[in-house]
């Protein structure tokens, strides 16, 4: 089970009121924690909660919203184990600013009132300085409903709840537990008193919070479990929810870029005379690897820079192409095959019992995915204003906006307290918009470091898919060595790259197979590398569960059944076997060229699978028709956002799966719009099934959750339409492979 | 030169030849147009000119001075949201939201000029609209939930 420590802070707010911070010890070091809590006793602070003398409780978020759902659903967890009344919350974002994350944002709240008992606690914790350690208001990896939600807003709630029993038990000298609090409102039955939230808050707050308040039995939970709405939907329906690039600033002018196409070029020589006598055109600017125009407004810019004549330095990474670096991975496999016992060329993950030497039918399969990039719909822009003193004050839609205030201090060799942060709503962020993407900001910080005015810098599209963060392409070969009856014995992956995360490998799989080794391949292409959604499991989902598949078929093993043989044992992975093949009709006989294809997949703590229904062309096109999906994620806190995350990883994942994604070549990225870098749209999404598992299990990750068992599952039905394997992507157009078929 | 946006006039001070989303967002603060490609890719620009869908990113704002220009801003008044509005409300289709306006646009002609759209006419008329969160499925559960509540509504 997972260990947490905690720590409550509490006190009164001035007028009246309770303000109570709840914060905890990541538990997942993941990389980007690493680097910002390593001592025994760090803390982070991750939320706070305010109830006024007003009934009302806000609840203060610090994870960024870009479409998750995830605000509704932590509040969601506070309210019901504080027993409030729903129509009674407040959401608000937590501020990337110190001052929230230190105790002076309580100071503010309690303007002037002696600081309580419970924050003295606070000043001794040396090492941790709540201050300075709530470096991170990280939202990624799939964390926020399980570990801010499950552990700090369900704590804070609970202790809230304790709290205000302990008010209304004192006021009314009576027993503690014969207080109830349900909807707001808290109750003394046998004397039948009852009173809001609000007249009890500021004397709750005199209470020590309890550090392991009693949770609420989830048998009785009227919040968590509904489907409710989030909180800015009418603004995103009304058009009024002001995003990153629609915000303005006074006497603000626009900038537009254009960067090097290659990796590390430079401007070499650009005619400003081209474009100095167009309307709006105020000044070109050359900034580290791009050329800027700043204009009156946005269009001119780009239009100006469009037409600006301009030449780059080729850069020390112009003949690197997609190409070469699979043909390098593939170099590097054969010879970690060919040299096995070679330590140097790769490090061994998993090494169990002896597959090298084991006797069976050996099968071998090389599978390799390409470059991808996000394309949100909003693409990276930023305002930046700069000091005269050197301070930055920049709006920006940022996931951990925290770190990258850490990051760029460093950069710009400023303190970390000269970076002022407003926080922006985000159109999409799949993995983009956080900590080492900051290229455009810098952009911006370069354009504004030579005028006195903010600017506004935004990316055209073709910027925004030529100057991204890629998921890496990568190639894998795996070896599969069966029984007599085709059962699995033995498994053997060689992949790229070294994970540094402590936490299990995404190459490793699920199934009871007692021989295994996998080794790990360090590979850095010059190409700039970013998270993705669902990152290494986009593409370690994909080797595995379509070699898993291949192993099954080997032997003539109906794919599901195989995998479930493998995972008995495994009660969550078999639940959700069993409910895939009844939602999916696994059964049901296809017609010629028709196919069903599946995926297991257990990441972020949820447990998947998913199944995909084609058919295929004789010209080779390669049709989605439906996917159904199965998930167990633990609790479900709000069941419609659990499904639209589910949806929405579906056509992300069909996007990449179908559709030619990025190509690098003379160093240059390919691909410049949405007419050349696909992505899937109305009429090619499927129908689209899921089904949630009841349980009460600790919540796990649902943002990224089924995208990793898109594209194997796809794969696998195509060999189940027409028995060709598929070991690259992108698969609409299948129509070379038919010209050339094996298997 | 003159625009007529949401039913009323705007003096704005531009070359004609500047596209109308930029008009919008920036000279009229109606933000609620997004830019998403610049090209008529994605549909994020989607408003209406004369009760008909166009792409502001590819419409030069010279060309519409004399046009009824409708911007998502102009589909509800005070009181009351639009039915497809209510309608994507009720389907939850929004996650960051940021292509919804233009999705909305679009799906206004399309129920404007059929009573009850199947889903290849849905297909055919939103091809046009991307949406990067995948909402697909249930912007097309929220267009027939509207044209069902418009018919209700007629009745009634």
């Amino acid at each position: 089970m997972v260990k947490r420590r905690q720590i409550l802070i509490a006190g009164a707010i001035v007028g009246g009121g309770l303000v109570l911070g709840a914060n905890m010890l990541p538990t997942n070091r993941r990389r980007d924690v690493v680097g910002y809590v390593t001592k025994e006793n760090e803390h982070l602070v991750t939320t706070w909660l305010k109830i006024g003398n007003d009934d009302f409780v806000t609840v203060y978020i610090p994870h960024a919203e870009f479409g998750q759902g995830t605000s509704t659903g932590l509040a969601m967890i506070l309210a019901e184990e504080l027993g409030a009344d729903w129509e009674k919350i407040r959401v608000e974002r937590a501020p990337a600013l110190t001052e929230f994350s230190n105790y002076a944002f309580i100071e503010s709240l309690m303007a002037g009132f002696p600081i309580p008992k419970a924050l003295n606690q606070v000043k001794k914790f040396t090492s941790i300085k709540v201050a300075e350690t709530m470096r991170l208001q990280l939202t990624g990896g799939s964390t926020a409903m399980r570990f801010t939600g499950h552990f700090g807003m369900r704590v804070q709630g609970a202790a809230a709840r304790e709290m205000l029993k302990l008010a209304a038990a004192d006021t009314w000298a009576v027993e503690v537990s014969e207080i109830t609090v349900e909807k707001g409102i808290v109750r003394h039955q046998a004397s039948d008193r009852s009173t809001g939230f609000g007249s009890l808050a500021e004397m709750a707050a005199r209470y020590e919070p309890p550090l392991e308040p009693k949770f609420k039995d989830p048998k009785r939970y009227t919040i968590v479990g509904q489907p409710l709405q989030t909180f800015d939907i009418e603004e995103k329906v009304k058009g009024s929810l002001i995003y990153g690039i629609d915000v303005a600033i006074p006497k603000m002018k626009y900038a537009a870029v254009k960067a090097s196409p290659t990796v590390g070029g430079e401007v070499l020589n650009f005619d400003e005379h081209a474009i100095a006598g167009r309307t709006g055109y105020i000044k070109t600017v050359v900034i580290s690897g791009a050329i800027a125009v700043v204009a009156d407004s946005w269009w001119q810019a780009q239009q100006a820079i469009d037409n600006l004549p301009v030449t780059f330095s080729e850069g020390p990474f112009s003949k690197y192409s997609s190409e070469q670096v699979i043909n390098e991975q593939f170099a590097m496999l054969d010879r970690a095959t060919n040299d096995d016992d070679d330590e140097s060329l790769s490090d061994v993950v998993i090494d169990k019992g002896d597959v090298v030497a084991l006797p069976g039918q050996k099968l071998s399969a090389d599978y390799q995915v390409p470059f991808e990039t996000h394309a949100p719909l909003e693409p990276m822009n930023c305002i930046v204003q700069w000091h005269k003193n050197r301070k930055i004050e920049t709006w920006i839609g940022l996931r951990n906006p925290l770190a990258t205030r850490v990051a760029m201090a460093r950069h710009f060799d400023i303190e970390e307290s000269d970076i002022i942060f407003h926080n922006s709503e985000i159109g999409g962020s799949f993995g983009t918009r956080s900590v080492g993407m900051e290229n455009y900001f810098i952009q911006c910080v370069e354009i504004a470091q030579q005028f006195e005015f903010p600017i506004k810098l935004i990316w055209s599209r073709e910027q925004d898919i030529q100057n991204g963060y890629y998921r890496p392409a990568v190639a894998a070969r795996l070896t599969g060595t069966l029984d007599d009856d085709g059962t699995a014995i033995g498994w053997q992956s060689d992949y790229f790259y070294k994970d540094t995360a402590i936490q299990a490998s995404p190459a490793e799989i699920p199934y009871s197979i007692p021989n295994q080794r996998m080794r790990a391949l360090a590979h850095e292409p010059p190409i700039r590398f970013g998270s993705w959604r669902s990152v290494n499991h986009s593409q370690q989902c994909f080797f595995k569960e379509a070699f898993i598949d291949e192993l099954a078929g080997q032997g003539g093993h109906d794919p599901l059944a195989y995998r479930r043989k493998l995972v008995i044992g495994q009660p969550r992975l078999v639940a959700v076997l069993d409910r895939l093949e009844k939602l999916s009709d696994w059964h049901q006989p296809k017609l010629s060229r028709q196919g069903i294809g599946m995926a297991l997949s257990d990441v972020y703590g949820s447990f998947l699978a998913l199944a995909i229904h084609v058919d295929v062309t004789e010209a080779g096109v390669v049709h989605v028709n439906r996917v159904d999906c199965v998930i167990d994620c633990g609790l479900v806190i709000n069941p419609d956002s659990v499904k639209a995350q589910l949806e929405g990883g579906i056509v992300w994942g069909l996007t990449a799966a179908l559709h030619p994604s990025i190509t690098v070549s003379a160093g240059r990225v390919q691909q410049s719009n949405y007419h050349d870098y696909q992505v899937l749209r109305m009429h090619e999404c499927p129908e689209i099934n899921i089904a949630l598992i009841d349980s009460f299990d600790a919540p796990g990750g649902v943002g990224e959750a089924s995208v990793p068992a898109v594209a194997p599952a796809l794969v696998n039905a195509i060999h189940n339409a027409i028995g060709l394997r598929v070991r690259h992507l992108p698969v609409q157009d299948i129509s070379e492979l038919l010209g050339s078929r094996h298997a | 030169m003159l625009i007529n946006v949401n039913g009323r006039s705007h003096v704005v001070l531009v070359d004609s030849d500047m596209p109308l989303l930029w008009v919008l967002r920036e000279k009229l603060g109606l933000t609620g147009t997004k830019f998403g490609c610049g090209k008529g890719l994605c549909g994020a620009c989607t408003v209406h000119v004369n009760n008909s869908a166009v792409r502001s990113c590819q419409t030069k704002v010279g060309d519409v001075s004399s046009a009824q220009i409708t911007t998502i801003e102009g589909i509800s008044n005070d009181n009351e949201l639009h039915v497809l509005q209510k309608a994507w409300i009720s389907s939850h289709v929004p996650q960051c939201g940021y292509c919804q306006p233009g999705q909305i646009m679009g799906a206004l002609e399309l129920i404007r000029e059929k009573k009850n759209p199947s889903d290849e006419d849905i297909d055919r008329a939103m091809a046009g609209h991307i949406c990067r969160c995948g909402t697909y499925p249930r912007i097309k559960s929220a267009i027939k939930k509207a044209c069902q509540q418009r018919a209700l509504k007629m009745r009634g």
